[in-house]
């Protein structure tokens, strides 16, 4: 019985060192890779493959993410996928005008997460600027795929969750969140 | 608010395009185009380490900017060596004078478009320009190449990279078709190299 438990901690921890573990190079740029030139290319569908959407909406439900039904979270997580095609894609197309270099770096392992670095080189009114971009990625459904991302040390999804999320789930718990979100929803749609 | 301009401009360095040339005929929209392409550089011998930084900065700039097919970035000696299984098309850059002094480096390139099958020139463009090496708009871009290509990259990186913009941007865009578009995303996830030789040694080692 003793042998079984430490073998069952020792698998338990090899699992833990697995999953802490950063992808090689190549797997941990891909979904970041593929994103990009499938936004540039109006290729939606394969963008939206490489988001982590589940994670995302349980990285900003924070705590309430476990009181939401399984209702709830299906209806969260699609509710920001047509958020991130409506608003998030073509907001990138946008951008890419002014894109003039993208490199990558290794994934690494910094805490608990895998950060992707990423230099991003762009011009505006004939000046040339460079931003440091992380990709904070995990693994979703056996894939890879990006749910964050973090500039001069800000997280977009702490900074949404902080001024968007908290407010909504104070005032009114899950249902004024679903609420939010499907009202924004409509209104992209309509455009 | 020309003031502002001029003066970013000023600081970031300044390039020229010269004489530029597209063969009689020659249409990159059609379907027959090149598209396909290896983007190779030469550099003069006392130079040598510039040769694969300017190569990964054009292909870098080409894959983002246009529509090529780009599978590959190199050393050339000639452009002939960039015609491969798969490649229609070689981009070469050829690094004609290189003047330095302390961090300013002026550079003239020559970069031209061949087909492989028959060695056509189908378009060829000459730029000038000049930069500082330390461009403090351009450190992370430089220190990435210096990690990733050559520590040459700490001297040209910069300036090569503000003077190829300016002849690449004439280079005359393909068009791909939904299929090209889906081998050009699938391109710049294959595997790099040494990447593969490292699979293998482990797998070596398993065995």
């Amino acid at each position: 019985m003793k042998s079984a438990s430490f073998a069952f901690v020792l698998s338990l921890a090899l699992t833990s060192v697995a999953n802490a573990q950063a992808p090689s190079t190549a797997e941990g740029q891909k979904p970041i890779k593929t994103l990009i030139n499938a936004i540039r290319y109006s290729k939606d569908d394969l963008a939206t493959k490489q988001v982590g959407y589940d994670v995302m909406v349980e990285k900003l439900m924070d705590t309430s993410w476990k009181d939401a039904s399984d209702a709830d979270k299906k209806e969260l997580i699609s509710g920001m996928e047509k958020l991130i095609r409506g608003i998030s894609f073509p907001a990138g197309r946008d951008i890419f005008k002014y894109l003039d270099n993208v490199l990558y770096d290794a994934p690494r392992l910094d805490k608990d997460q895998v950060k992707v670095k990423s230099t991003v080189v762009i011009h505006r009114d004939l000046k040339k600027s460079e931003i440091v971009i992380d990709w904070v990625i995990a693994k979703s459904g056996g894939q890879w795929k990006v749910y964050d991302t973090v500039m001069q040390g800000e997280s977009t999804l702490a900074g949404i969750r902080d001024e968007q999320i908290k407010p909504l789930l104070k005032e009114g718990g899950v249902a004024a969140v679903k609420k939010a979100m499907n009202e924004k929803v409509a209104e992209i749609s309509k455009k | 608010m020309k003031f502002v301009a001029l003066l970013a401009l000023a600081l970031t360095g300044c390039s020229s395009l010269g004489h530029t040339y597209v063969a009689p005929g020659y249409l990159s929209t059609s379907a027959d185009a090149v598209k396909r392409i290896t983007v190779g550089a030469w550099a003069p011998a006392d130079q040598a380490g510039a040769a694969p930084v300017i190569a990964r900065i054009a292909a870098d700039f080409v894959k983002l900017r246009k529509n090529y097919i780009v599978p590959e970035s190199v050393a050339l000696k000639g452009w002939e060596e960039g015609c491969k299984e798969n490649r229609e098309g070689v981009l070469a850059v050829r690094v004609l004078k290189t003047a330095v002094e302390k961090e300013e480096v002026e550079l003239t390139v020559a970069v031209e478009l061949f087909r492989c099958k028959d060695g056509a020139l189908l378009w060829r463009a000459e730029g000038k320009g000049d930069g500082k090496s330390n461009d403090e708009n351009l450190k992370e871009m430089v220190s990435n190449y210096a990690r990733d290509v050559d520590p040459a990259a700490t001297q040209f990186a910069a300036p090569a990279f503000v003077v190829l913009q300016d002849v690449l941007n004439a280079l005359p865009d393909v068009v791909l078709s939904d299929a090209e578009v889906e081998e050009k995303i699938e391109l710049g996830l294959v595997k790099p190299v040494y990447e593969r030789v490292r699979i293998l040694s482990a797998s070596l080692l398993v065995i």
